[in-house]
């Protein structure tokens, strides 16, 4: 203020600072008078009222100086509203610059919408208060995005904290996956409302038109628009292909600042929508481009996957089938062997001396022969079969009219106790028969001396259950952790095979087998199979 | 008595049906072809015939066809060392499956049982 004194104001000579047209801060101008005179004087009320006055006694001259001023006020005007323009194309054009940088190479559909997004809320060009990202996925529009503040608190903050850490565009337009993360977490509840027909208002404008929609709020449109934006209006971009194919949407508002935009405004914005387009489509694609390469990369090694399966069952099946080949080309001899030695021995009597000799042909032939069918039976286990409808009951039942003789002369009594309530199951016929077969013939063996042999049937949890048991001499413990692996026997003249394929037939009915066993008190084999409907694929090695 | 064609391309297991079979009280007659058990149909009265599923040079089944076009009156029990076939065999229109056995017990019942279901005796 020590200049004060040596400018003399020409309206207060005596004391400058009781102009009563100075307010608060701006009394700094006191300091500079030509200053003063500039800014303030201009445009001071009272000066025209002064020029008014000076016009009364020195009139002409006063007339023009009166003119000259007005025009001098209205070129000062129109100056500061220039630069103001330029001010705002200026920092337009920057932005833009740095969206086009920014996204040149970018990839990730989430950064171009995230850098878009900051491209067209930050600053105080076109410094829209939020916006919110939608993208096109399946004839729908599905809220992927939002930016900017909640509400006027959050705003006011936000805007200080930008402003107190003098965060530049280019800054915010820092993108991580936290970031974007977090700001999407924050609209959560809003982006999961916003799924939209393609054709809902005003969706269906905007991509016909292909230009940026103003909604006020009496515009009819889909309704959780409406219940987000209440009386606020607000603005549509499109973004769209360069085949004119919808991608998304971007809607902007002023809902702080309530501030309107301009139709130069407006056609930076397109500009912008252009730009994210770009980006966007070529960052989708490229996400398309990867997912179809996953797909077959994955489909390459499902591929792969196959191939080696089909190898090992294509070597299983040969396998298997050499083996049935062998059998047959075997058993006719051995039938033939087995059976002639079987009449000789008929026909010379117990009292021949050669008797000893055929009958161990006879049995040689007829270990050989048991071999030759489990052999026969484990292969064909694993061989395709197809299922029908079965009733166990009365492949049970026939299975017991067929040993009847064989037990009879065993001593071996069957006490058959069969729930007619059981479900059928799908399966093999022939196979669940040798399957069944093969346990109870076990059973059976397990009782040399004779005994009490239990078959039984009945629904527990929905399912079929088996029960064979007999009173034979048990299986010592060790022996039955082993039972059912193949080539595994307790029999000294045994091929191990038996249970193992009645577990691989169970197996592929989806089914269970258990044994339980009591030393000294027998075995109880339980089958569990899972009726018809249940069972779906069973796996079946042979398809 | 009955009396029982055989239909086996193997001498030996034609030898021994022919002689269990025999024992048990039936005339047989055997034949290691299925052109000669055609022939043999056609010269004799014949209730029953045992046929192998696999001949040499022929396969049984074919067999099995011109014998069920020609002498449908005659049943037939296959005789095979095949489990595997004894899901399909009524379909082929066989009367019977009996799988090989050293023990020619069953074979003797299936004939018998088949003989009674059709009155011979």
């Amino acid at each position: 203020m020590n200049n004060v004194a040596t400018h003399r104001c020409l309206l207060f000579p005596e004391d400058p600072t009781i102009c009563p047209f100075l307010t608060g801060r701006e009394d700094t101008t006191l300091d500079v008078l030509k200053e003063r005179l500039q800014k303030m004087c201009m445009s001071c009320e009272a000066f025209p009222l002064n020029l008014e006055q000076l016009s009364e006694e020195q009139r002409r001259v006063a007339d023009v100086l009166m003119r000259l001023v007005a025009a001098a006020i209205w070129r000062g005007h129109k100056l500061t509203q220039f630069r103001e323009m330029l001010e705002i194309r200026d920092e337009i054009l920057d932005t833009l610059l740095h969206l086009s940088n920014t996204v040149e190479w970018a990839l990730d559909p989430e950064e171009i919408l995230y850098k878009g997004l900051v491209a067209l809320t930050a600053g105080t060009s076109l410094g829209f208060n939020r916006g919110v990202a939608l993208l096109a996925s399946h004839q729908e529009l599905v809220g992927v995005f939002a930016l900017g503040p909640r509400d006027r608190d959050e705003a006011y903050r936000i805007w200080d904290e930008i402003s107190d850490r003098k965060l530049t565009t280019l800054d915010l337009m820092h993108y991580s996956p936290e970031i974007y993360e977090r700001e999407r977490t924050k609209f959560e509840g809003v982006l999961q409302r916003f799924r939209f027909s393609l054709d809902d208002s005003p969706f269906q404008q905007v991509f016909a038109s292909a230009a940026v929609c103003r909604v006020d709020p009496e515009m009819e449109i889909a309704k959780p628009l409406r219940e987000f934006y209440g009386q606020t209006t607000f603005w549509v971009l499109p973004l769209l292909s360069h085949l004119k194919r919808p991608l998304g949407a971007i809607l902007l508002d002023n809902f702080v600042t309530g501030r309107d935009v301009s139709s130069d405004d407006l056609r930076a914005v397109h500009i912008f929508a252009k730009q994210i387009s770009l980006a966007l489509e070529r960052g989708l694609a490229y996400a398309e481009l990867q997912e179809k390469l996953r797909t077959l990369e994955e489909a390459h090694r499902q591929i792969q996957e196959r191939q080696e399966e089909i190898l090992r069952l294509k070597e299983d099946i040969a396998a298997g089938e050499m083996v049935l080949q062998l059998t047959h080309s075997v058993k006719n001899p051995i039938v033939a062997i087995g059976g002639l030695a079987r009449q000789l021995t008929r026909k010379l009597g117990a009292e021949s001396p050669y008797a000893k000799y055929t009958q161990a042909i006879m049995r040689e032939a007829q270990r050989l022969e048991d071999l030759l069918k489990d052999f026969v039976k484990f292969v064909d286990a694993r061989r395709a079969s197809e299922r029908e409808p079965v009733d166990v009951n009365h492949i049970l039942t026939v299975l017991c009219q067929e040993k009847q003789a064989l037990w009879k002369a065993t001593r071996i009594n069957c006490h058959l106790k069969l729930n007619t309530d059981i479900p059928p199951i799908m399966a093999n016929r022939r196979q669940l028969y040798n399957c069944l077969e093969n346990l109870v013939n076990n059973a059976g063996e397990a009782m040399p001396e004779g005994g009490d042999l239990f078959i039984e049937t009945d629904v527990g949890q929905g399912q079929v259950i088996i029960k064979i048991a007999d009173t034979g001499m048990g299986i010592p413990e060790e022996a039955l952790s082993n039972l059912f692996k193949p080539f595994f026997t307790t029999k000294p003249t045994g091929s191990g095979l038996g249970l193992y394929t009645a577990k691989q037939i169970i197996d592929n009915l989806g089914g269970s087998i258990n044994v339980v066993c009591e030393r000294g008190n027998g075995c109880t084999v339980l089958v569990r199979i899972p009726p018809a409907k249940e069972q779906g694929d069973g796996h079946d090695p042979g398809h | 008595m009955a009396t029982i064609l055989v239909i086996d391309d193997e001498q030996s297991i034609r030898l021994l049906y022919e002689d269990a079979l025999t024992e048990a009280g039936h005339r047989v007659f055997t034949a290691s072809s299925g052109t000669e058990g055609m022939r043999i149909l056609q010269e004799h009265p014949i209730d029953a015939v045992v046929l192998d599923i696999k001949l040499e040079q022929e396969s049984g089944l074919d067999v099995l066809q011109r014998m069920v076009e020609a002498h449908p009156e005659v049943p037939v029990i296959l005789c095979s060392a095949y489990i595997s076939f004894q899901d399909d065999y009524t379909s082929w229109l066989a009367e019977r499956y009996v799988v090989k056995s050293s023990d020619p017990e069953e074979l003797i019942r299936e004939v018998e049982k088949i003989l009674a279901e059709k009155g011979v005796r």
